[in-house]
């Protein structure tokens, strides 16, 4: 009894797990993109439930590659055997890449929302103290119990839900709102950018739960925390699309929080919006860096990046290189996004380069599907060639897609970063400095 | 097999908590590890206090240990004796290592003093 109850304890907060990353409210950012593009509510509508449908097809491709490889260091080891090691090293980083962009929207949109809850000091210096505290929680090695963590992430998510299902059932449009006509190359562009709500689901394959966790349980989880997320979004969308007017929309960069403002005039709605808006920042944040500190640092181990990013702290026990490397980094792109005032190029690169990684990940996972026994592998997904060809033909469509309907410079910076590093590690590989 | 791995991590404990570099590093860390063999079915568990192998007997399961080092016996041997890295072995997918960031991030450094 006790058992199953904990049981199914553990499988819930590996759901929470799955939703906690991409539960950021940088996405507000990315809805203020699709809201742009989509031009009718029903557009936006099957464009987001087209993106939830296909990272679902894409996290069964996650699962049954992390049943076959429990606890790795997730992307590059799925990738590897079927694409060799050096593309698979080369995606990996650039993977990393596109999380530490997507770190920095977050203190983009942190530093905005805590400027207009506290005021008083420019937006920038608040996104810098969030990250700071987060860094230096991670340095001194606090761990937040992962209970605590799912409670968080289901009152995020929740408290996303009520306020849109108020506003949009219970809140009257000032302009009327209809469902519009269908334009499938919008639907499938937003669709394209909504691939960014989902942006590091993949987290629960690295955390180091239990083997049996592996083998069942994150696999049946992700799709679940996956639809959860969607569901949250689509909803939020809808509230947004239907009562910030779109010039509004085009200035500001806390739609959530003018929303707010819309649907309870005159109340403390958008204050609490935002509260629930620093909560995500904060949960993303520590996931996103801590996630990724670890890579980082089991990388400067073996050599792959310099040495010095695997050191660790002597009193603190944590890989304070590794976290100090990348707080430096989401920095310079915070001080970039904050500078330019342009956060759409980072969201469209970090959504255009996550859809071409879930579709080398689908390809890695119909070439397991297809050379291993059956008995190998614990989570066999029933149908798995159809479902992952389809997740590799709509991924890689939703990518050229996004990358040709956006300005030159995002494709450039995915396909020139991918091209430096799969050239530089290619080298050092064929030279025998790395093996 | 087991024998070997015994002898193994036998001389593996008496390096961990001869060495003044390890032993500065985890004087505060107190946990269990489990050393598992996938191949053979059989492991050892490690009990850690302060910083010390206090305690070293065979696992009566894979169920054991707050933090767990799974691989083929071979490369567990391969490991203990220093000749693989255990972030190479990590990213690689050889081993599987399950537990706390904090507790899988000193086992490797701990590791790593000691063939440095």
């Amino acid at each position: 009894m006790v058992l199953t109850l904990e049981r199914r304890l553990k499988f819930t907060r590996l759901i929470a797990i799955t939703m906690g990353t991409p539960l950021a409210s940088s996405v507000f950012l990315s809805i203020i993109i699709m809201v742009l593009l989509v031009g009718s509510l029903a557009n936006l509508i099957i464009a987001v439930i087209i993106s939830t449908a296909v990272v679902i097809l894409g996290s069964l491709a996650y699962g049954e590659l992390v049943s076959i490889y429990p606890s790795a260091a997730g992307n590059r080891i799925f990738l590897k055997k079927p694409m060799g090691n050096t593309l698979a090293l080369s995606l990996s980083i650039m993977w990393v890449i596109a999380i530490l962009g997507a770190a920095g929207t977050e203190a983009y949109m942190a530093g905005n929302v805590l400027n207009y809850l506290v005021g008083a000091l420019p937006p920038l210096f608040w996104a810098i103290l969030i990250l700071t505290i987060v860094v230096a929680i991670n340095i001194l090695g606090v761990e937040i119990s992962g209970n605590f963590q799912m409670i968080i992430t289901f009152f995020v998510a929740i408290s996303l839900i009520l306020v849109s299902i108020y506003s949009i059932f219970f809140v009257k449009n000032t302009t009327p709102v209809v469902l519009g006509q269908l334009n499938w190359l919008s639907i499938f562009s937003a669709s394209a950018v909504s691939i960014y709500f989902f942006i590091g689901f993949g987290r629960v394959t690295t955390l180091g739960e239990e083997a049996i966790d592996y083998k069942k349980g994150i696999p049946r989880a992700m799709p679940l925390g996956v639809a959860f997320i969607g569901i949250v979004f689509i909803l939020a969308s809808i509230a947004i699309f239907e009562k910030v007017p779109l010039d509004v929309l085009k200035v500001t960069v806390i739609p959530q929080i003018i929303l707010g403002k819309y649907i309870l005039v005159g109340t403390q709605l958008p204050v609490l919006i935002g509260i629930v808006s620093v909560i995500m920042s904060f949960s993303a944040f520590n996931a996103g860096i801590l996630g990724t500190s670890r890579l980082v640092y089991a990388l400067g181990r073996e050599g792959t990046f310099p040495r010095f990013l695997g050191k660790i702290h002597s009193r603190f026990l944590t890989p304070y290189v590794s976290l100090l490397f990348l707080y430096g980094i989401v920095l310079v792109i915070t001080v970039a996004i904050f500078v330019t005032r342009n956060y759409s190029v980072i969201v469209i690169v970090a959504a255009g380069f996550d859809a071409f990684m879930y579709g080398f990940v689908g390809y890695a996972a119909l070439w397991h599907h297809r050379k291993m026994k059956k008995a190998d592998v614990p989570f066999h997904v029933k149908g798995g060639t159809v479902i992952f060809l389809i997740a590799i033909g709509v991924f890689f469509l939703f990518g050229i897609l996004l990358f040709a309907t956006s300005p030159i410079e995002d494709a450039i910076i995915v396909i020139l970063g991918t091209l430096i590093l799969t050239v530089l590690y290619g080298a050092l590989y064929k030279s025998g400095r790395l093996r | 097999m087991e024998g070997e791995l015994r002898t193994v991590l036998e001389e593996f404990n008496r390096r961990v908590n001869e060495n003044d570099r390890v032993q500065k590093l985890i004087k505060k860390w107190s946990t269990s590890v489990l050393m598992w063999s996938k191949d053979q079915g059989f492991g050892f568990v490690l009990n850690v206090t302060t910083g010390k192998i206090v305690e070293m007997r065979k696992a009566e399961s894979e169920n054991e240990g707050n933090v767990k080092v799974v691989s083929s016996t071979e490369t567990l041997l391969s490991m203990l004796r220093g000749r693989e890295n255990i972030s190479h072995l990590y990213l690689d997918g050889v081993v599987e290592t399950y537990g706390s960031e904090k507790d899988q991030i000193v086992l490797d450094a701990v590791a790593r003093l000691l063939w440095s």
